[in-house]
């Protein structure tokens, strides 16, 4: 007699409740914490693109949603590198060039996969991205002793034809950041110390431009294909900026170790999830 | 008579090709990692296959075949290790010999 009061009682509780909307509030809440990763650690994308598949969007409307959301953001980092970007715009304008080539390969090659094979490579490419992430700090303390500071060396090493190999491997990488993207930045700025750039802030204007290039042309061309679920993504775009404001202001006394270990857990523990969820 | 080969056999076959084609660039990488020279390979070589390698995991994402796309990425990542220790160890010896 008693227990099935009480879950009359429960059930009485919780219909107001089951009435809510919970999709975009949790959305919201995922891309407050995606953006504040973004702005500290990155690797925001291995939480607001699972968030995205959690409130039922298919997984390739779920990625192109989540990169026109995230895409604002990288903008206005063009700002920080406007004066670097200037001083090297011939180069720039190749490897933006080389971004919009390969982001636009990248998210036509995306708009065309079939929605069941995505989802069965959404657990690999978390995987990949966070095995990206994990070994990012390694890599460049292996790349700077490859390389030891040998003078200013302001353009590709010294290898002939360097710049048209550089401006390939770029579009390259480019074609993974329209596709999927996550980890990209770090694949980047490998390449760039691969090609003997030292100077660190020069890197990182060049790869803002390429990122921002190729997933601009990714943004337009999934806002042109219907992909895009618009009130989600304008919902997580402004959520996402609020989270990233908020974190550049406390991001000095933040431990980079520590935020970096815990974006590799959140992406290690997303794939693991999806390979459970795609392959039992 | 004639012998027809399907189903699981047929898929067998792709993945014993897809693990001897993708397996081969293994010998060829570890003997640059040892030697710390990739002086006899060529790289425009290298570079056209890392693109067809490239183009045939886009096919692969294309068609949704998933054993074109595994053996295509890994053989990708294997071919592009080898052109990076190439641009790597050439840059060295090209630094060394203007020393």
């Amino acid at each position: 007699m008693l227990l099935p009061a009480i879950a009359e009682f429960l059930g009485h509780l919780a219909s107001p409740l089951d009435s809510i909307d919970w999709r975009l509030p949790w959305l919201m809440f995922a891309a407050l914490i995606g953006g504040a990763l973004n702005a500290v650690a990155g690797g925001g994308s291995f939480l607001v693109f699972p968030a995205m598949l959690s409130i039922g969007l298919g997984p390739i409307q779920a990625n192109a949603t989540n990169t026109v959301a995230m895409w604002p953001g990288q903008l206005t980092s063009i700002a920080g590198y406007l004066a670097e970007v200037k001083r090297n715009l011939r180069l720039a304008l190749r490897l933006a060039g080389a971004g919009f080539v390969g982001g636009a390969a990248g998210a036509i090659v995306l708009l065309n996969t079939p929605a069941a094979t995505f989802l069965k490579l959404v657990p690999w490419l978390l995987l990949i991205a966070a095995l990206i992430f994990a070994f990012s700090g390694p890599a460049t303390r292996r790349l700077k002793a490859l390389f030891p500071p040998t003078g200013p060396v302001r353009a590709p090493g010294a290898l002939p034809n360097a710049h048209w190999l550089l401006v390939i491997s770029t579009a390259i990488i480019c074609f993974y950041i329209g596709y999927f993207g996550a980890g990209a930045g770090f694949l980047l700025i490998s390449l760039l110390s691969l090609f003997g750039f030292e100077d660190l802030s020069q890197m990182n204007a060049m790869k803002v431009v390429s990122t921002t290039m190729a997933n601009g042309v990714a943004c337009i061309l999934f806002a042109f294909s219907g992909k895009v679920e618009w009130h989600f993504c304008l919902a997580a775009m402004v959520t996402c900026a609020i989270g990233g404001y908020t974190a550049a202001r406390v991001s000095q006394r933040l431990n980079q170790k520590f935020l970096r270990a815990l974006v590799v857990f959140i992406g290690l523990g997303m794939a693991a999830y999806f390979f459970w969820r795609n392959y039992r | 008579m004639i012998v027809f080969i399907a189903g699981w056999r047929t898929e067998t076959i792709g993945v014993v090709a897809a693990i001897c084609t993708t397996g081969s660039f293994v010998p060829q990488l570890l003997r640059v990692w040892r030697r710390k020279s990739a002086e006899d390979i060529s790289l425009l070589m290298f570079l056209f296959f890392s693109l067809g390698v490239a183009l045939w995991l886009i096919y692969g994402l294309l068609i949704g075949s998933f054993s074109v796309i595994a053996a295509n990425i890994v053989t990708l990542v294997l071919a592009l290790a080898i052109l990076a220790l190439k641009i790597v160890y050439d840059r060295r010896s090209l630094a060394s010999s203007r020393k």
